[in-house]
C-alpha cells in the first residue's frame, strides 16, 4: 500500500502544525486593519495539505471503494437524529479507508473551523458538512470519534448563530449519543484531532487524549445547555449546566472559585424554582469548592504586594457572594413555607401546620430516593465535606418556630459574613441590599413566632437597621433605594402598632388603654405615617409639586401610600375632639384622593383594586363620622 | 422640557447611516424601511425604539434630539449617561466624534464640549475632571460611599479648561485602550470605554455648589472579536451561543435571574457604573448604530436585537426597584 514517504510526511506534519500556530498564536498580533491575515495564511497551508491527501487518494482507493460497495450509503441529508448505523456500518475506522477518511475529514474541519473565524459562515459550514459525510462512510472508533463530537460541536454553534436553534440542537444531540454510546460499547483513549498530523514521537498519552475527549463532551454539554436557554427550555437547560459543573468537577477541569460561584449561582435558579434540595446541594458544593482556592492573603501581605492585594480584593469578594446566596436560600425558604401556612389574614395556619407535618413524616421516604436521583456533585475528597455543609440546614419547609429559627439563624451568619466584605463605605448599594435581606429574614421569623411581644421585638430589630441608613443616604444619587426603605419602614411601624393594639387588647379587659401604650401606639402610627409621607414627597419635582400623572413604576406604591396614611391618620388615638376631627379630616382627604386619581385614571384601579374599595367606603362613611363629632363639639360649647 | 428630571430617565436611540460610495458602487442593497419616527424595517420585521434616525439626520439634528437636554441636566447637578453601541462600519465613530473641527459634521462629543463650555456662567467657577478609563476585568476598582454613586479609582485625571483639551483626553483614552485590547489574551477581551466628564461648579458668592456627572461609554469592545459585543451579564445578546467555557457563568446567570434570587455579578464594574446611570435621578441615552448595505445585513439584525433586548432589559431592572 503506498503512503507518504517519511519526508513527504515530516512536511504535511509540519505544514499542519504551522497552520495551528498561525491560527492561536500569530492571529493574536494581527492588525485592527488586517485581523483575519494569519488565518488566510492558515487556511493555504490547510488547503494543500488537503490537496497532498487527496492526491493519494486517488492511486489507491479503489480497492478500499470496491469492498465496501454493497454499502450504499443514503443520501439524505444528515441534519440530525440518531445515527445508530454509524456504529455498525461502514468502513472500520481503523482501516486505510477510515483513517484516510478521518484525515480528509480533519482537514475539512479545521479549514471549516478557519472559514467561520473570518466570518465566511456559508463556506465553514461547507466544510464541515463535508466533514461530516467523509466520516459517515465510517464506523464510529476510537480513531474518529473525538472528530465526529468535535465537528457536531461547532455545527451547533454554527447554526445556533443562525438563529435555526432545532438544527443545532440536532447536531449537539447527535454529538450527545454519538459519546454515550461510545464510551458504553468501546471507551478507549480516542485519538485527538491534532493527532492527526503528527510524527510517531509526539503522540499523545492516553491521559491526555481522554483528557482532550472528555473536553469535548462537556463542551457539548455546556452548548446544549445554551440551546435549551434560547428554546425556553430552562429546566433542560438547568439540568445541563448542572452537568457540565459536574463533570468539571470530576474530570478536574475547573478553577475553583469560578467554579463555586456558578454553582452558588445555579443555585439561585433552583431556589426560584422551588427546589430547595438541589439548591442546597449546589450551595454546599460551592462553599466546598470554594475552599480548595486556597488562602486568601493576610491583610500585611496584601500591603505588600499588588497581586497579593489583588488576589486577596478577589477571593473575599467571591467568597461574599457566595454568602449572599446562601441568604436568599435561606430566606426563600422561610418566606415559601410562610406561603404555604398562612391564612387569608396572614397569620399561621395552624390545622395547615398540622396537615404539613404529617405528610412531611409521610414522604420522608420519597426524600430519601429524590436525593439518589439528583446529580450529585464531587469527587471522592469532596463528597462527605459537602455533605456536611447540606446537614447543616434543611431543604424541607420549616413548620414551627423552632425549625424557622435554625433557618433564620444560619441566614443571619451569613449576612455577617457577607457585610464584612460588602462595607457600606464602599459598596452602598451591595450592603443595603444585604441589610435589607436580614429585615426579611427576621419578617419571615416573625410569621412563626406566636409570642406577640417576641414578635414586636424582631420588628424593632428591622426599623433599627434601616432607619438610620435611610436617613444617611445622599437623597439625590439614592432615589429608588430610599423609597424601598422609606415604605419597608413605614410598613414595619404599621405592624408593630397593630401588634402593640392586639397586646394591649389582650391584656386589659374592654376598657381604654392606658396612657403608656396609647403614647406607643400614637408614636408607631405617626412613624408609620411619617415614612409613607417621606415616601409620596419623593416624588414631587423639585419645585414641590406633586405629579399629575403617576408613573407607572410608582403608580402602586403611591397610592397604597396615600390609602395607609389615609388609613393610619384615622387610627391616632386622641382625646382632644380637634385633633379627632383634624385627623379624619387628613384621612378622608387622602382616601378621596385615591378614589379621584383612579376615576381620572382608570387603568390605576386595576392596580389597587381592595384599596379602591376600601376608599371608595370610607369616602361616605367618613363625613357621616366627621359631622356627629362637629356636632358634639357644638353641643359641648 | 426645561423641566429638570425627577426621575430617571433612559432611552434607546437607533441611527442609520447612509450608504457610502463603495456600497453603491457594488450595488448594494438599501435595506432599511422607516415609519413614523420610531420604527424600523428589516427583513419584515419592525423595530420599535424610543427613535429612530434615518440616514439623513443631521449630526446637528441627532444632538438635540438626544444629547443637549442630558448636557443641561448635568450642569443642574444632575447625571448623565450616554452609551454607544455599533460594529464595524455602523458610523458609530462618525456619530459620537464625526469630523471633529466641521461645525457641521461633529458629532455628539465635540459637541457636548462646546455646549459645556458655551454654558459656564461667569460668576461660577468651574472645575471640569475627566475621567478617562479602560475598565478591563483586571484592573480598576470601584468605590462606592454614602454620599457619591460607584466611582472609578485610579483612572487618568485631567482638569480641562477648553473644548480641545477635552478632545486630547479622549485622543488618549483611546490610545490606551488599543494598548490594553491588544495585550489581553482572547477570553477576556470585553474592554470598556467609559469617559467621564465631572462638572463641579461652586457660585463665588454665595458658595453654591453643584456636581454633575456627565459619561460617555463605548460599549463595542474588541471587533474582530467578539459579535456579541457584551457588557456585563445584564446585557448579553441572547442567541449566539458562547463558545468559551469561562463564559458559563452568563448562561447560568441568565437562567437565574429573577427577584428571588442573587446573581453575583460577572462585571461587577461595569454593572455597578452603569447601576449609576440607571437608578436615582438621571438621564441616560443609549445609541445604537447601524449599516443601510445588505452586506452588512447579519450585523445590522444582531444591533437592532441588541437594543431591543437592551430596552426590555433596562425598564425591568427599573421596575424592579420598586417592587
Amino acid at each position: 500500500m503506498a503512503a507518504f514517504s517519511s519526508n513527504e510526511w515530516r512536511a504535511i506534519c509540519d505544514k499542519f502544525t504551522n497552520s495551528q500556530h498561525l491560527t492561536e498564536v500569530e492571529s493574536r498580533n494581527d492588525p485592527e486593519n488586517d485581523p483575519f491575515r494569519s488565518k488566510y495564511k492558515a487556511r493555504e497551508l490547510l488547503g494543500e495539505i488537503y490537496c497532498s491527501l487527496k492526491g493519494f487518494e486517488a492511486g489507491e482507493g479503489d480497492e478500499d471503494r470496491g469492498r465496501d460497495s454493497g454499502d450504499q450509503r443514503p443520501t439524505e441529508q444528515l441534519v440530525d437524529g440518531q445515527r445508530v448505523d454509524v456504529f455498525t456500518r461502514g468502513f472500520s475506522g481503523d482501516s486505510p479507508a477510515g483513517l484516510r477518511a478521518a484525515r480528509l475529514g480533519a482537514v475539512e474541519y479545521y479549514l471549516g473551523v478557519n472559514h467561520v473565524d473570518t466570518e465566511e459562515l456559508s463556506a465553514g459550514q461547507e466544510h464541515m458538512m463535508n466533514c461530516v459525510k467523509l466520516l459517515e462512510r465510517c464506523r464510529v472508533s476510537s480513531e474518529n470519534v473525538s472528530l465526529f463530537i468535535h465537528v457536531r460541536n461547532q455545527l451547533g454553534i454554527l447554526w445556533a448563530g443562525r438563529d435555526e436553534t432545532e438544527t443545532a440542537q440536532g447536531f449537539l444531540e447527535t454529538a450527545e449519543s454519538l459519546y454515550q454510546r461510545y464510551m458504553k460499547e468501546d471507551g478507549s483513549p480516542p485519538t485527538d484531532m491534532t493527532e492527526y498530523f503528527t510524527t510517531e514521537e509526539n503522540l499523545l498519552t492516553h491521559q491526555e487524549r481522554t483528557k482532550r475527549f472528555e473536553l469535548a463532551y462537556t463542551h457539548t454539554m455546556y452548548y446544549l445547555a445554551q440551546v435549551y436557554k434560547n428554546l425556553g427550555q430552562t429546566e433542560h437547560a438547568a439540568t445541563y449546566c448542572h452537568c457540565t459543573l459536574q463533570r468539571q468537577l470530576q474530570l478536574n477541569q475547573f478553577s475553583p472559585m469560578e467554579w463555586a460561584l456558578n454553582a452558588a449561582t445555579l443555585s439561585q435558579y433552583y431556589i426560584t424554582k422551588g427546589r430547595y434540595m438541589e439548591g442546597r446541594h449546589c450551595l454546599s458544593a460551592a462553599t466546598v469548592i470554594s475552599g480548595l482556592a486556597g488562602e486568601v492573603p493576610s491583610e500585611a501581605a496584601a500591603q505588600e504586594s499588588e497581586t497579593e492585594s489583588e488576589r486577596r480584593e478577589q477571593l473575599r469578594q467571591k467568597q461574599a457572594e457566595i454568602a449572599r446566596c446562601w441568604i436568599k436560600y435561606c430566606l426563600n425558604l422561610l418566606q415559601d413555607a410562610k406561603k404555604q401556612l398562612e391564612d387569608n389574614i396572614g397569620e399561621l395556619d395552624t390545622d395547615r401546620q398540622e396537615e404539613m407535618k404529617r405528610a412531611r413524616r409521610r414522604d420522608e421516604e420519597e426524600e430519601e430516593k429524590g436525593r439518589k436521583s439528583t446529580l450529585l456533585f464531587g469527587s471522592e475528597d469532596t463528597f462527605d465535606s459537602i455533605t456536611s455543609v447540606e446537614e447543616k440546614v434543611n431543604c424541607l419547609f420549616p413548620l414551627d418556630f423552632t425549625e424557622a429559627r435554625a433557618v433564620f439563624l444560619v441566614g443571619q451568619n451569613y449576612v455577617t459574613q457577607a457585610k464584612e466584605y460588602f462595607q457600606m463605605d464602599g459598596y452602598v448599594t451591595d450592603h443595603i441590599e444585604i441589610l435589607q435581606d436580614h429585615s426579611a429574614l427576621f419578617r419571615a421569623l416573625a410569621f412563626f413566632e406566636e409570642d406577640l411581644e417576641r414578635r414586636c421585638k424582631m420588628h424593632k430589630r428591622r426599623v433599627d437597621m434601616l432607619e438610620p441608613i435611610c436617613s444617611d443616604l445622599n437623597s439625590q444619587y439614592y432615589l429608588m433605594i430610599r423609597r424601598q426603605l422609606m415604605f419597608e419602614l413605614a410598613e414595619t411601624y404599621n405592624e408593630m402598632m397593630d401588634l402593640k393594639l392586639t397586646l394591649a387588647n389582650r391584656q386589659a379587659d374592654t376598657q381604654s388603654l392606658d396612657n403608656h401604650t396609647i403614647k406607643k401606639f400614637n408614636h408607631l402610627c405617626s412613624a408609620s405615617v411619617k415614612y409613607f409621607q417621606m415616601f409620596l414627597d419623593s416624588l414631587r419635582s423639585p419645585e414641590g409639586k406633586f405629579p399629575e400623572h403617576l408613573e407607572e413604576e410608582v403608580l402602586r406604591p403611591a397610592l397604597v401610600a396615600r390609602f395607609r396614611v389615609a388609613r393610619l391618620h384615622s387610627r391616632l388615638i386622641s382625646s382632644s375632639p380637634s385633633a379627632q376631627l383634624e385627623n379624619l379630616s387628613k384621612s378622608l382627604e387622602d382616601y378621596k384622593y385615591v378614589v379621584e386619581y383612579c376615576e381620572a385614571h382608570p387603568e390605576a384601579a386595576a392596580a389597587v383594586e381592595t384599596e379602591l374599595e376600601l376608599s371608595k367606603e370610607m369616602v361616605d362613611l367618613l363625613p357621616l363620622k366627621i359631622n356627629r363629632l362637629k356636632a358634639r363639639q357644638a353641643a359641648h360649647n | 422640557m426645561a423641566d429638570v428630571p425627577a426621575e430617571c430617565n433612559i432611552k434607546v436611540l437607533c441611527r442609520f447611516r447612509p450608504l457610502n460610495q463603495s456600497e453603491i458602487l457594488r450595488g448594494d442593497q438599501y435595506l432599511p424601511i422607516f415609519q413614523g419616527d420610531d420604527t424600523v424595517i428589516i427583513g419584515g420585521k419592525p423595530y420599535i425604539f424610543d427613535r429612530v434616525f434615518p440616514t439623513n439626520t443631521t449630526q446637528e439634528q441627532v444632538y438635540n434630539t438626544c444629547a443637549k437636554q442630558i448636557v443641561k441636566d448635568v450642569l443642574c447637578g444632575y447625571n448623565g449617561t450616554i452609551f454607544a453601541y455599533g460594529q464595524t462600519s455602523s458610523g458609530k465613530t462618525h456619530t459620537m466624534e464625526g469630523k471633529l473641527h466641521d461645525p457641521h459634521q461633529m458629532g455628539i462629543i465635540p459637541r457636548i464640549a462646546e455646549d459645556i463650555f458655551n454654558h459656564i456662567f461667569m460668576s461660577y467657577l468651574v472645575f471640569f475632571l475627566m475621567l478617562n478609563c479602560v475598565v478591563t476585568k483586571t484592573n480598576l476598582s470601584v468605590h462606592e460611599d454614602k454620599n457619591r454613586v460607584p466611582y472609578v479609582k485610579g483612572c487618568t485625571e485631567r482638569f480641562v479648561s477648553s473644548p480641545d483639551e477635552v478632545m486630547d483626553v479622549i485622543d488618549e483614552g483611546k490610545a490606551n485602550r488599543h494598548v490594553a485590547v491588544t495585550n489581553m489574551n482572547e477570553h477576556s477581551s470585553r474592554s470598556h470605554s467609559i469617559f467621564l466628564i465631572n462638572i463641579k461648579q461652586e457660585h463665588v458668592e454665595t458658595g453654591q455648589k453643584l456636581c454633575g456627572k456627565l459619561y460617555l461609554v463605548d460599549l463595542a469592545g474588541s471587533e474582530k472579536v467578539s459579535k456579541t459585543g457584551a457588557a456585563g451579564a445584564v446585557l448579553d445578546e441572547a442567541k449566539n451561543i458562547n463558545k468559551s467555557l469561562s463564559a458559563l457563568g452568563n448562561v447560568i446567570s441568565a437562567l437565574a435571574e429573577g427577584t428571588k434570587s442573587h446573581v453575583p455579578y460577572r462585571d461587577s464594574k461595569m454593572t455597578r457604573i452603569l447601576q449609576d446611570s440607571l437608578g436615582g435621578n438621571c438621564r441616560t441615552t443609549m445609541f445604537i448604530c447601524c449599516s443601510p448595505s445588505s452586506y452588512n445585513d447579519t450585523e445590522t439584525k444582531s444591533t437592532l436585537m441588541f437594543g431591543q433586548r437592551l430596552e426590555a432589559e433596562l425598564s425591568r431592572w427599573r421596575n424592579g426597584e420598586l417592587h
